[in-house]
């Protein structure tokens, strides 16, 4: 392999650390060449001086590895390295333009802050007021509401049971969350900020002890916050329902009890709310513990509403009092630091609900109840600024200003706005510009300045520009048709095709130089300007942060910087256009194509499609697309003199999310358009999006199989090693063992030695080895084992010689269970009796046997994990 | 004439049991819509499929329903295989609830609401029907004597320059899509003169904002009315009047005023005056177009929104509804004839 200059990422740091030293920064964190990744662990990640290295030569990362506890500067070296790696190897797709766009603020309004702040915004509601009447407002007592607008009526402030973001924005109005943020001392960003809680930060709890000064990255299981409660707390109910039984809670003071039963309402499975379950289900980081368990039994209590007589002890969401007063205190099932321990139980949907309410309005809670006598006003209470006022079926949603709100009783330069007038605009499904007419005629506040009026409007004084949430793309599907085979034929791992309706793979989507021809081939300024956004090459939108605490956007590190200049070179200054570089890449792949038999020098025609959500696309968007990458293609076919030319067929789904089920996410297309957005507070995580055995569910690009360690050029490196994208991601989200070729290993095996049947019994012996790494801790936990799918004759055995049935006691006996003189391995043995014995033998084994373990991996708690074995009488 | 009206009651109630089951089928037969998203999400989506009743779920595969919607199996716990509820199966459990008078829950528009009661409200001040036939019923009041009295201006100066002048606006007028003449009402009445609102007021705007609100949904909805009203009356009474009776009437010694009050006008009336009342029943149906860009909170555009947001029972309560005005009002029109022309009502006893 021919050598080339490598530069680590750590050289950069390495350069900046020496530039901050000699500014008389403090340099501690790193000197020139290298640098620690603090955490708790002290271990010591090694980086590259700036030198000749061939990434091939370089290790492949093995063992345990985790860098959860990096700090954010690393985990943002770790993210620059993977987005490179993703860039290059096309899995971010091709990247149109950014959502961004203009918004027009009507001149009544003082901001909270001129300037946009990303992730923020103006703190309008919270800091600014209003300066004048609103002329198109005939209704006098809503002349000082800030005026907005809604497409749809959703005819529900109900956001536990909601999985759209028209009800949970509704509700944030209504309901405070533990922490929330505000501008901070110089209004140049934003700062978190105790709102429902009176701590700064929540506080670790090991051992029943509590730590109050704990680091930025330390992680623990256990956190606890104090809260608002009582008439010192100065948080109380409102509602603007007329109905004597509502009004009753008007005024009345949270309670402790109340943070808690909004949760014992959520996770009651009987009620089966959307949120509770999204909650019972979550996995990993952020997940509780418990709540799992609390939330099927429940469910299968079938006590709908609060069910007082659920045992709720098992749940890691406690409430208690100490000398410091009230408090709640979250158990996690993996160590998370102090941002993400605040942020993971951080939700409106957690605001205190006082049980008798929820007695009261039952199922109607946020809804109109089933024959609409009362309607949300009547069925909701507010612990925010604001409370819902009024509800008018398709028309008109308003919220009047909480007054005895504290922080407006403390500060009354604080929401000095009196309420949010929001009009329901149903006419936008068949006219986008509806809303900024509307703005014109001085009835809203704010609109967004739409395509038709972007010439007129986008330089006016009172329009501003509005950073993107995300970024549009044309996903790629790169694949050979032997990969194509393998992850959606007919014993597909992604998906399953049948044969008659396989994809037609296109062999010059797989080729490097066309997809790159097809990257560089687009005039994303043009392309932009004529569809009203913003050109942009970039994967993540600029809310994306790198560090949540200080707000900073991932896009303006260097680290996203170089992964974009690694691909991209010099047209990042053209937002990656570059007529001559298209060209060359097509005219490259033509000659590469040739030599394959891919295509001869009598081919005429080489086809591609792209599938677009709406059918009005196909003629804008469409036609611009198609445009700029067959003129870039046939000027390179041309100039060589060939007929091959360039065909791109267009079509549209029927309804804009099939694009996703029925082409992406099933690799039926070329280039199809669609874009995924996730936790802004987390993009390290979610680039678990790109990988492609689609662990997240969302991959929607294609071609790469992200398991690989790659041993070319553009080899993933991090650490001075060599890893695949996903033994990477692993390793920064969770944690991974890796073998000695990078992948993903399970270091926990299980196998049966002796299966002995008797008349009434079966006796069972057995090994589990624990395979010994560096800085890989293993605590068994328990064997386990059913004959069926409904778990009815579910069994554990323990390693302190314990054991249990769901059938009940006497179904197991003579357990062992004991460690060898071979470090890591252990033996075991027991005798399955009675009715458990008796359904072994009627299915002839375990359907499902296996380990149960914890994992640890230097330091870091990695969660409860499973290892399989097999299980079958008679051999 | 009694068992003429029973009959044609029997057989409208009989057409809309048809119609409703043919619509659920038909609905039904649609592909289920699938979920995005991991397969915790996908899991509950699909759970809330089953608590609905639209998906049915089993904690093994079940071959003999063919493919699963959904499968989630993990690798310790309960697997869920997901299969669509049978057909059938749904449409007992709807016709059971019809018999208790409960057409089920509205899942998307109005969440937790019955589905009649998201149509006709829990009063008449909550209710989108009555939005729509307060919204509707000027429109008629404005139309029907203007439209007849154009037409019959017309018809007395045939082919003389008024009745071009009405003949060219009545045909610009028809042939102009609604949508055009809303967009070019509020265009002009409300963003540019700042005359009217330019959506429908709130029902917190004052009294006289309210008023105003009635002008550009009268007047969008009265053009096309009026102009339908006026070419039919003009040819109606065009070819009564040119009729051998009315002739005779004349030359009996009647002056054309008399002759044509006392003969032409009742004739020509006949195939009009139903009309009116198919008008005035079609007070009920909305216009969606009206109704979605002026921001009526009525009934018009609540089928394709119950279609778009899946609203199963609401779209079957809607179409219900609407199945039976326009069936009922069909027999009222039949009936009407027996009333308006006697002859009619002869040709019945026969």
């Amino acid at each position: 392999m021919e050598r080339r200059k490598f530069i680590s990422p750590a050289v950069a740091l390495g350069a900046i650390a020496m530039a901050l030293a000699s500014c008389g920064k403090d340099p501690s964190s790193s000197s020139p060449g290298s640098s620690t990744p603090e955490g708790s662990t002290g271990d010591t990640v090694t980086t590259t001086t700036e030198t000749d290295v061939d990434p091939s030569t370089l290790p492949v990362a093995s063992g345990a590895q985790q860098f959860v506890d990096s700090s954010y500067a690393e985990r943002t070296k770790i993210l620059g390295q993977i987005e490179k790696y993703a860039v290059d190897h096309a899995l971010t797709g091709l990247p149109l333009y950014s959502d961004s766009g203009y918004q027009m603020i009507n001149p009544r309004i003082v901001k909270g802050v001129n300037t946009y702040i990303t992730g923020y915004g103006f703190s309008t509601l919270r800091d600014g007021y209003i300066n004048g009447k609103l002329s198109g407002e005939t209704n006098e007592k809503f002349q000082n509401y800030y005026h907005n607008w809604s497409a749809n009526d959703p005819s529900s402030i109900d956001a536990w049971n909601s999985d759209g973001s028209e009800i949970s924005d509704l509700h944030t109005n209504v309901a405070s969350t533990y922490y929330g943020n505000r501008l901070n001392e110089d209004k140049t960003g934003y700062e978190w900020y105790p709102i429902l809680a009176t701590q700064q930060y929540m506080w670790p709890v090991e051992g029943g002890t509590v730590n109050k000064t704990p680091t930025a990255e330390e992680l623990h299981r256990t956190w606890r916050m104090h809260v608002r409660t009582g008439e010192l707390g100065k948080v109380t109910y409102r509602t603007a329902s007329t109905l004597a039984d509502r009004k009753a809670f008007d005024g009345r003071a949270v309670v402790l009890e109340d943070y808690i039963t909004t949760f014992k309402y959520m996770l009651n499975g009987a009620n089966k709310l959307y949120r509770g379950t999204e909650m019972a289900k979550k996995t990993g980081k952020g997940a509780i513990v418990g709540v799992s368990n609390y939330y099927a039994k429940t469910a299968g209590a079938g006590v709908t509403g609060l069910n007082e007589t659920a045992d709720f002890s098992g749940v890691g969401i406690k409430a208690g009092t100490d000398a410091d007063g009230d408090y709640l205190e979250f158990t996690y099932q993996t160590p998370v630091n102090r941002f993400f321990a605040m942020y993971s139980c951080n939700s409106d949907l957690y605001a205190p609900l006082p049980a008798d309410f929820i007695k009261l309005v039952g199922t109607n809670l946020g809804n109109y109840s089933s024959d609409k006598s009362t309607s949300p006003v009547d069925n909701i209470l507010s612990t925010g600024p604001f409370m819902l006022e009024s509800w008018e079926t398709d028309k008109l949603i308003t919220f009047a200003r909480n007054d005895e709100w504290y922080e407006r009783k403390e500060n009354a330069n604080l929401y000095r706005i009196e309420g949010i007038h929001t009009d329901i605009l149903t006419g936008y499904a068949t006219d986008k510009n509806i809303a900024f007419r509307e703005y014109l005629a001085n009835k809203l506040d704010a609109a967004g300045v739409p395509s038709d009026y972007l010439t007129q409007y986008s330089t006016h004084k009172d329009a501003v520009s509005i950073p993107g949430t995300g970024t549009w793309k044309l996903n790629l599907n790169t694949c050979t048709p032997e990969l194509w085979e393998s992850l959606f034929g007919e014993n597909g791992t992604i998906a399953k095709t049948k044969k008659e309706e396989y994809w037609n793979v296109k062999p010059w989507m797989s080729n490097e130089n066309f997809v790159r021809g097809l990257f560089y081939s687009i005039d994303r300024q043009n392309f932009a300007t004529s569809m009203g956004g913003t050109p942009c090459i970039d994967y993540f939108s600029d809310i994306y942060l790198s560090n949540p605490e200080t707000g900073e956007s991932y896009n303006s590190t260097k680290e996203h910087k170089a992964a974009l200049e690694n691909f991209w070179g010099s047209t990042v200054e053209t937002y990656g256009y570059s007529a001559s570089l298209a060209q060359a890449a097509f005219s490259a792949a033509i000659d590469e194509l040739l030599a394959a038999g891919s295509i001869t020098t009598a081919t005429t025609e080489m086809k591609l499609e792209i599938w677009w959500m709406y059918n009005n696309q196909i003629n804008t968007e469409g036609s611009l697309i198609a445009g700029y990458m067959t003129k870039a293609f046939d000027a390179a076919a041309e100039a060589k003199g060939l007929p091959v030319r360039l065909k791109i067929e267009q079509s549209a789904v029927t309804q804009w999310d099939y694009v996703y089920y029925d082409h992406l996410m099933v690799g039926k297309f070329d280039l199809a358009f669609g874009s995924i957005s996730g936790n802004a507070l987390d993009p390290l995580n979610f680039m678990e999006v790109l990988k492609s055995d689609n662990s997240s569910g969302f991959t929607l690009n294609w071609g790469s199989d992200t398991s690989i360690v790659s041993d070319s050029e553009n080899a993933l490196v991090y650490d001075g090693k060599r890893w695949s994208f996903n033994g990477l991601w692993d390793a920064a989200d969770h944690g991974v063992v890796l073998d000695e070729k990078g992948q993903s290993l399970e270091p926990v095996a299980i196998t049966t030695t002796s299966i002995t049947e008797a008349t009434s019994s079966i006796t069972v012996k057995g090994n589990i080895e624990v395979t010994n790494f560096d800085g890989l801790k293993v605590d068994l936990v328990a064997i386990f084992g059913t004959t069926n799918d409904k778990y009815t004759d579910y069994f554990e055995v323990y390693p302190d010689g314990s054991s249990g049935c769901e059938l009940g006691d006497g179904m197991i006996s003579d357990v062992k269970f004991e460690e060898t003189a071979t470090k890591g391995k252990f033996e075991y043995a027991f005798t399955l009796k009675g009715d458990l014995a008796t359904n072994v033998k009627s299915v002839g084994g375990l359907p499902l046997f296996g380990v149960d373990y914890e994992q640890t991996i230097k330091g870091v708690y990695g969660g409860l994990k499973s290892s399989y074995g097999s299980f079958v009488l008679g051999q | 004439m009694f068992r003429y009206s029973v009959q044609r009651i029997f057989l409208a109630i009989c057409t809309t049991i048809i119609i409703l089951s043919l619509t659920f089928f038909l609905v039904k037969l649609q592909p289920f819509p699938a979920a995005i998203g991991t397969n915790d999400t996908k899991l509950i989506y699909y759970l809330h499929q089953v608590e609905l009743g639209y998906a049915v779920s089993y904690s093994t595969a079940q071959p003999h329903l063919g493919s699963p919607l959904f499968s989630y199996v993990p690798d310790k716990g309960v697997a869920y295989y997901f299969y669509q509820r049978p057909i059938w199966d749904q449409y007992c459990a709807w016709v059971r609830g019809l018999f208790n008078g409960n057409w089920g829950t509205s899942t998307s528009i109005s969440p937790n609401v019955d589905a009649m009661t998201v149509i006709v409200g829990s009063s008449w001040k909550d209710s989108r029907l009555w939005t729509t036939v307060k919204t509707n019923i000027w429109p008629v009041i404005i139309s029907v004597p203007l439209g007849i009295g154009l037409g019959i201006w017309a018809a007395l100066k045939k082919n003389k320059l008024t009745d071009h002048v009405i003949s060219t606006i009545v045909m610009v007028f028809i042939s102009v899509p609604s949508f055009i003449t809303i967009n070019i009402l509020l265009y002009l009445l409300s963003y540019q003169a700042n005359w009217l609102p330019s959506q429908w007021p709130s029902a917190t705007a004052p009294l006289g904002t309210r008023v105003l609100g009635y002008i550009i949904p009268t007047l969008s909805l009265s053009f096309g009315s009026i102009c339908g009203y006026c070419r039919f009356t003009r040819a109606e009474l065009t070819e009564v009047m040119s009729s051998d009776f009315l002739l005779l009437a004349r030359t009996k010694g009647l002056t054309k005023s008399q002759s044509i009050k006392r003969h032409a006008l009742k004739n020509a009336m006949v195939p009009i005056l139903p009309s009116i009342l198919s008008e005035i029943i079609g007070l009920l149906g909305g216009s969606m177009i009206l109704e979605s860009l002026y921001g009526i909170p009525g009934v018009g555009r609540l089928y394709i929104s119950a279609i778009q947001g899946n609203d199963y029972n609401v779209l079957m309560a809607d179409m219900a509804l609407y199945t039976l005005i326009g069936l009922v009002s069909g027999v009222f029109l039949d009936l009407s004839y027996g009333f308006i022309d006697p002859r009619i009502r002869m040709g019945a006893k026969k």
